[in-house]
């Protein structure tokens, strides 16, 4: 996977500002006193998630992190396969202790957070102590769509231009993941309580499981067409670099060779996997078999609903939330709001930052996910749209 | 023409050497009690009879016995009385003509109709002062005076088509409908089976389709003005009529007038001029001519959208070898402009139009060979330059373009948008010969009638035809393309035909009316008696029978073709254009271009059955007529039949993760295919009334009730392509097609004011749509029928395969609201006419449509979401004035 030199810079001239600032704040707090060293003592701190299956209710890797409330001293210690923290040399006082992790997997990211507020911890010296936090958990997707352009060029001077379309994914997690035959499909109106998904269009990544790799932090590009759609509507953009691409061979379509095609699942019409420049659904979906469950009524594949990794639900008039397509559990709310053939499109905000990586908001409401940016950035994430 | 036949039969008076003669004689006198010169007096018994001279005087020997006698004279109302002529006795009576009609500044207005029909063929016949008094700007405004069309505004905004004894079904049940209804002028059909206007439409989805090839002529470039008079038929027609389906429109324009007459019409949306009169240029040669100038616009607020149309006619009738012999010759000239010129705010930049003109000349012979033989000759040059264009900006996917002509592979090129423009020139020709004999003799005691023709009709197309860039082309969307196509190798349609008809009048125990006619028609490529098409045997048989004097039953059966337009046989072909090798990062792609013709050998010409029972009771001064028919349409015209088209791609690698099949092309087109049936079934019922006193009120009621149904074979409900794991491949389920019920009942109320003395002539018109509803058939049926395979081709199931359908892609469910039915019921509409004499020359009409404003909201039973369609036409209004300019030619002439 290629890295992206626009996000290299944007994390060089942001992030690192905002990284200075908070050692500077952690800095001044600390006061400059040492207790005796024979006063210190160790202790040890499994984390439990009660959320999880038996297996997984010890958290590991997790990261706890121990404040001195009067000495404002500070100790972080990462759980091992256990789910426990050791730490040692600690000054006994009132601490504020907080555990935060999260478990990965290809659908979703599960965050844990646990925290002991205030806890008065004085023993013996060299005593060692157990601790439990009990964590609640949230979860996010671990890939997620981090920006669609679905509304098109502007009329000039060529009017319905919407063949710059695009898609990117993000990989929200801390872990590589791989894209490989994830589907990509738009959802009909009209199944909204049903556990099925029923695609107009369903596309596939290729590979057999490990060819494409997306690590952390990276994001890929699908575009309807690879090309550099700027020239003809002055105001569109280049996706020559894009990543994958949606070829029709039998529709008459452009291929850009250098760019992975995706693999055609399921095509009721059009000359194009063309979104809609008014209100659709898009789903990133991982399903083992995508024609177990067949067809719809009307020639739309069914894909289950428990398989959709992430999902975006628009339109141009944010009034017909009762006109949804995707149900609240993979997107609660609806975004979009802007007009066709505007060059907008739809961004998910960052939540944070951790270790220079961004972590996008995932909520699963895509009301409170979402932002309209202009122009498109196809194949990085805008930072100033932030605030 | 019939009462100048008989005016010669008076002149040549057959006196009887009978043994013992009587003597009738007498005048005949105007309502002012002047001499009626040229009155015929005819006694039916024997069909002789003679003419009034010029004192209105006449004198006839007769053999003694009793005759009903027949005295007419155009325009007057006949008159018909049992007479006694007795051995050696002198009879001698005066009669007194009354006007049949009297003139409101130029509108004719005919007294009474006749309460029971007169012919034996059902049949709507509608004056000059009826379409006046309408103020109707072209046929089809004039159409809605039969039963069962519904009320409209005027207008000629968008295209019109004539359906007879139809509802609307959509799409070519629709076209079949128009097709098959033949519009005459002045004894010429009219054809649209050379119009190749075909695919002038692009997708830009502003306007409609100007065009009308495969369907019924375009009514627009008929003006209403010059109109004598409309007779729409029907029943059964006589069998000198051929080439139709479902009925026929005669027009017959004015001639041989003697006034000038100038009028201009106005509404909102419309505006008319008009002026024709004619000239008496020696005591053989007649000349009249009309003009006219219409401009309509659909939205006022888009004036770039508009339709105008010039029309000039020169008819010169002569008279010759002592009025034995009568010519007209007829130029008609129609030019139509219908234009979409550039809107500002469109960013496509369309600019469509669609200029036709059309030059006709029709030669038209009648010879009088004795008193009961008569020859006629019609030959009539049709020239129809039709010119559709389309401009547009296209934008598309980004996709390639190709100019090859032939099959092959070649280098194409990418495009994305560009600047198209269609230019489609047809340049339609139609050469129609007609001779027909009529002869009345008597045998075996009954009156014979008898005509025997042939017709003989060559129509083709040398038009530029379709004109354009082909790396420009109209469409680039997909990759079946088109290319440009003259159209001057296109073979053209002959139809050749015989008939022969005998109208039998006789008594066998009660009176009764036989009309027995055959007609042959052969329909084939360029030649006479061609028979590429088919060869159809077209029997027509209309009864008539009268148990008594106030009651007749009529019965009728008859079969009539029609063939297949030239657009049908001949549509343009498909250029299937493949990327071989696609790869735009390097700007390279290489096309093979594979063409396939949408031809189909096997198309024949239609054909329809048609069954109709009536009968016809006067009560008192009430006419009642009640008649049930029956017409189905086979072998209906439809583009159905898929044709499967598979390609492989040339060097396209057949790589592990690809789905099957996925270097290829599968796709299928359709062709026209004889696969449409057509069935109409309906009752109509007619209630006239004669003048009712003091008010001289007179009442029609016409209520129309009618079923349609029609289904297309070899034409499926395909799902789109799905994977059948079984089978392991891509399949497309198909089943057996939804269709379409539909039914419609309108009662037309119509009450008419004539006061003579005013010089007024008011009418009110309801329309009452009793119902008008729809369901859909077929929707149980829920299993796959078959299922086109990977390669486009058709396979079946067997009824055993059927029966074990598991598999969910071959298995279709409606929700119920498909089943629900529409039905717009009791929806009322008024309309008011008034014309009224200005002075002795002028007139001035007023109408209101809709009158009391009533539009009804309907809401849409088969819909989740609540959706309504509002009815009935806008309230709308408009004049006319008219005025006879006499004058301005008097001075000259004098």
């Amino acid at each position: 996977m290629r890295t992206h030199k626009n996000m290299k810079k944007i994390i060089k001239h942001h992030l690192a500002p905002l990284c200075f600032l908070i050692l500077f704040i952690i800095l001044s707090c600390t006061q400059n006193i040492t207790p005796p060293a024979s006063m210190r003592f160790s202790v040890e701190i499994t984390v439990l998630d009660t959320s999880a299956s038996d297996s997984d209710s010890l958290v590991s890797a997790a990261l706890v992190v121990m404040q001195s409330i009067s000495y404002g001293e500070i100790h972080e210690a990462l759980t091992n396969s256990q789910g426990i923290a050791s730490f040692t040399n600690l000054i006994p006082d009132r601490y504020n202790i907080l555990a935060s992790g999260e478990r990965v997997s290809l659908s979703e990211i599960i965050i844990i957070n646990g925290q002991l507020q205030d806890t008065s911890l004085y023993i013996e010296e060299n005593d060692t102590l157990d601790l439990r936090i009990i964590t609640q958990t949230s979860r996010s997707s671990a890939l997620v769509i981090s920006e669609i352009y679905y509304s098109g060029a502007p009329p000039n001077p060529v009017p319905q231009y919407f063949h710059d379309q695009f898609l990117e994914i993000y990989n929200n997690s801390s872990a590589t993941l791989y894209l490989d035959s994830l589907i990509i499909a738009d959802v009909d109106y009209g199944h909204y309580e049903d556990s099925v998904i029923y695609a107009i269009h369903a596309y596939m990544f290729p590979g057999d499981g490990d060819d494409y790799p997306i690590n952390p932090g990276e994001l890929i590009v699908i575009a309807q067409d690879a090309i550099d759609h700027s020239p003809a509507p002055i105001h569109s953009i280049n996706l020559l670099d894009a990543d994958f691409e949606y070829y029709l061979s039998d529709k008459g379509d452009v291929d850009n060779v250098n760019v992975t095609n995706m693999l055609q699942i399921h095509h009721k019409y059009g000359i194009d996997f063309l979104y809609s420049v008014f209100k659709d659904a898009l789903v990133l979906m991982h399903v083992k078999d995508p024609y177990k469950l067949g067809y719809g009524e009307f020639n739309e594949l069914l894909l289950p609903k428990s398989a959709v990794i992430d999902g975006i639900d628009y339109s141009d008039n944010l009034a017909e939330i009762d006109h949804k397509r995707l149900s609240p559990d993979i997107d609660g709310g609806l975004t979009g709001g802007i007009p066709s053939y505007s060059n907008k499109s739809l961004e998910r905000y960052i939540d944070r930052i951790e270790d220079g990586r961004i972590i996008l908001m995932d909520n699963n409401n895509s009301s409170l996910d979402f932002h309209v940016l202009h122009p498109p950035t196809p194949g990085y994430i805008e930072m100033e749209a932030e605030e | 023409m019939i009462k100048k036949w008989l005016s010669l039969l008076g002149i040549s008076v057959i006196l009887f050497a009978a043994e013992s003669t009587a003597t009738f004689k007498g005048y005949v006198l105007d309502e002012q009690k002047k001499p009626l010169a040229g009155t015929n007096i005819i006694f039916k018994e024997t069909l002789t009879g003679m003419a009034t001279d010029k004192n209105g005087y006449f004198y006839m020997k007769m053999p003694a016995g009793s005759y009903t006698v027949n005295i007419s004279f155009m325009g007057y109302k006949t008159i018909e009385e049992t007479i006694i002529l007795s051995k050696e006795k002198v009879l001698e009576k005066n009669y007194h003509m009354i006007l049949e009609y009297f003139e409101i500044g130029g509108i004719v207005v005919q007294a009474d109709r006749e309460l029971l029909p007169t012919e034996a063929e059902t049949k709507t016949r509608i004056s000059s002062g009826e379409i006046e008094h309408l103020q109707a700007s072209n046929l089809s405004d004039v159409m809605q005076l039969t039963p069962g069309a519904r009320f409209e505004n005027p207008g000629m905004a968008g295209k019109k088509q004539a359906a007879i004894r139809a509802a609307s079904a959509g799409g070519a049940a629709d076209d079949n409908e128009y097709f098959g209804a033949q519009i005459r002028v002045d004894n010429i059909p009219l054809s649209n089976n050379a119009n190749l206007q075909m695919d002038t439409k692009t997708t830009t989805g502003s306007g409609d389709l100007l065009t009308t090839e495969n369907s019924g002529l375009d009514m627009r470039q008929i003006p209403a003005d010059n109109i004598e008079s409309v007779e729409i038929i029907r029943g059964i027609p006589s069998s000198k009529y051929g080439d139709l389906t479902s009925g026929i429109i005669n027009v017959t324009t004015k001639s041989e007038i003697s006034s000038h007459r100038i009028k201009f019409k106005y509404n909102f949306y419309n505006q008319e001029i008009n002026m024709g009169g004619g000239f008496k240029l020696s005591d053989i040669n007649h000349l009249d001519y009309n003009l006219n100038y219409a401009y309509s616009i659909r939205d006022k607020r888009i004036p770039e959208e508009n339709y105008s149309r010039i029309a000039g006619q020169l008819v010169l009738t002569s008279k010759l070898m002592q009025n034995l012999y009568t010519m007209k010759n007829r130029l008609y000239y129609t030019r139509a402009f219908d234009e979409r010129s550039l809107r500002e705010d469109d960013l496509n930049l369309t600019e469509k139009y669609n200029r036709d003109y059309t030059l006709r000349f029709a030669h038209q012979s009648k010879y009088l060979i004795s008193t009961t033989q008569k020859l006629e000759l019609d030959i009539s040059a049709n020239y129809t330059k039709q010119n559709s264009y389309t401009k547009r900006l296209v934008s598309t996917d980004n996709t390639y373009v190709t100019d090859m002509m032939t099959e092959g592979t070649d280098t194409g090129m990418y495009v994305q948008h560009y600047i198209s423009e269609l230019f489609v020139n047809g340049e339609a020709y139609n050469f129609y010969y007609n001779l027909n004999y009529a002869q009345t003799f008597e045998l075996f005691n009954m009156d014979h009638n008898f005509l025997a023709g042939a017709t003989f009709r060559d129509e083709y197309n040398l038009g530029e035809g379709r004109v354009f860039d082909p790396l420009k082309p109209p469409t680039a969307s997909g990759n079946m393309r088109s290319r440009p196509r003259p159209y001057d190798d296109i073979p053209g349609l002959a139809t050749s035909s015989i008939y022969i008809e005998d109208k039998i009048k006789g008594t066998l125990i009660k009176p009764f009316q036989l009309n027995l006619g055959a007609r042959i028609e052969a329909y084939g490529k360029d030649k006479l008696l061609a028979q590429d098409y088919g060869v159809f045997f077209n029997p027509r048989l209309n009864l008539v029978l009268y148990p008594t004097k106030t009651t007749q039953i009529r019965l009728g059966y008859g079969e009539t073709s029609k063939a297949p337009s030239m657009a049908m046989l001949h549509p343009n072909p498909i250029y299937l254009d493949v990327d071989d090798v696609n790869n735009i990062v390097d700007s390279l792609v290489i096309i093979s271009t594979y063409i396939y013709s949408k031809e189909n050998p096997n198309l024949k010409a239609s054909n329809q059955v048609k069954w109709e029972a009536s009968i016809d009771q006067r009560i008192g001064d009430i006419g009642i007529s009640i008649t049930g028919y029956s017409n189905t349409t086979y072998n209906g015209f439809a583009s159905t039949g898929k044709t499967p088209i598979f390609v492989y791609k040339y060097d396209y690698t057949l790589s592990e993760i690809d789905p099957p099949i996925k270097d290829s092309i599968s796709t299928t087109y359709s062709i026209y295919e004889n696969s449409l049936t057509l069935e109409t079934k309906g009752i109509e019922v007619s209630i006239k009334t004669k003048p009712i006193t003091p008010l001289n009120l007179r009442l029609r009621i016409q209520a129309a009730y009618s079923y349609t149904y029609s289904w297309k074979d070899n034409s499926y409900d395909y799902r789109g392509y799905v994977l059948d794991p079984i089978l392991g491949q891509d399949v497309n389920p198909f089943f057996s097609p939804i269709t379409m019920e539909r039914e419609k009942c309108y009662i037309n109320y119509n009450l008419d004011l004539k006061v003579k003395e005013l010089g007024a002539w008011a009418t009110i018109s309801a329309q009452q749509v009793v119902f008008e509803k729809d369901h859909y058939i077929g929707l149980d049926d829920s299993l796959a029928l078959g299922y086109l395979n990977v390669y486009g081709e058709q396979v079946f199931f067997t009824e055993s395969e059927r029966a074990t359908i598991t598999n969910r892609s071959y298995k279709r469910t409606y929700d119920d609201y498909w089943y629900l039915e529409e039905n717009r019921k009791n929806i009322w509409v008024f309309n008011l006419r008034v014309s009224k004499s200005l002075g002795k020359a002028s007139e001035f009409s007023f109408f209101v449509n809709n009158f009391f404003n009533s539009r009804p909201l309907y809401q849409r039973q088969r819909t989740t979401t609540q959706s309504y369609t509002m009815e009935n036409p806008a309230l709308y209004f408009g004049i006319e004035v008219s005025s006879k300019i006499d004058q301005l030619f008097q001075r000259k002439g004098n």
